[in-house]
């Protein structure tokens, strides 16, 4: 059988939930949470604009590091963490969508909802329409499809 | 011989690029929109009810996708 790496997921999630940051699972990984069985391989956050620190400290001590300082990764918008695996993060206050709708992180992390990973850990991720907002970012083919998708799973909730 | 069909690194870089391409909000708007078929959308329901009984948590949910990508990449073709 083919094992994962060394890379102990559960350790990442608890490293994240306890970093102090506001970091919200976003991208397919969110989706997968959901329940929808799409594939991916990396992780992707965003966190609060001033929230890099935190989790690079964080995520130090499971040899992941990040690729731009949290100064220039407040500046460039975005920045990757890598180790075993790879984690894109988005560090902005806001971000357009494609058709110019600003959605704010502070708006996103007050709606957000927490999924239980285990019984002391869990992960923070956007409501789904704000995960469907976070979606229209990069507007790419994959990205439709997963509103249609997020769109199905929404109405299939009381 | 493996009689599955290979891309080539070109190849490879190309469909990514195809896949990762940004829509113009006309293009991203009719791809959001485009009508379900009946089978399509039963197939949808289907599978999200067997993976979310199959995987109860959200917990085992991204353990099982780590795993089974971790599978794929270590077998697909080069």
């Amino acid at each position: 059988m083919v094992q994962a790496s060394a890379f102990n997921e559960v350790e990442f999630f608890r490293a994240v939930a306890t970093s102090g940051a506001r970091a919200l699972l976003i991208g397919r990984r969110a989706l997968i949470a959901l329940g929808l069985p799409v594939m991916t391989s990396d992780y992707d956050y965003w966190i609060g604009a001033d929230d890099a620190a935190l989790l690079n400290a964080a995520l130090r001590p499971l040899e992941m590091l990040p690729t731009l300082d949290p100064d220039e990764a407040k500046r460039n918008g975005r920045y990757v963490i890598e180790g075993d695996e790879h984690v894109d993060v988005l560090v902005a206050r806001g971000v357009s969508t494609i058709d110019g709708m600003m959605v704010w992180f502070d708006d996103v992390w007050t709606r957000r909802i927490y999924l239980k990973i285990t019984d002391d850990v869990s992960i923070a991720i956007p409501s789904l329409e704000d995960l469907i907002l976070t979606k229209k970012f990069g507007a790419r083919p994959r990205d439709a499809d997963d509103i249609r998708w997020l769109e199905v799973l929404r109405g299939s909730k009381p | 011989m493996s009689q599955v069909p290979t891309f080539t690194a070109e190849q490879r870089a190309e469909l990514e690029a195809w896949e990762n391409r940004t829509l113009s909000p006309e293009e991203f708007d009719a791809r959001v929109h485009a009508p379900w078929t009946d089978r399509e959308r039963e197939d949808f329901v289907a599978l999200v009810a067997w993976f979310t009984k199959r995987y109860p948590t959200a917990g085992e949910r991204l353990g099982a996708a780590r795993h089974l990508a971790s599978q794929w990449l270590a077998n697909r073709p080069r």
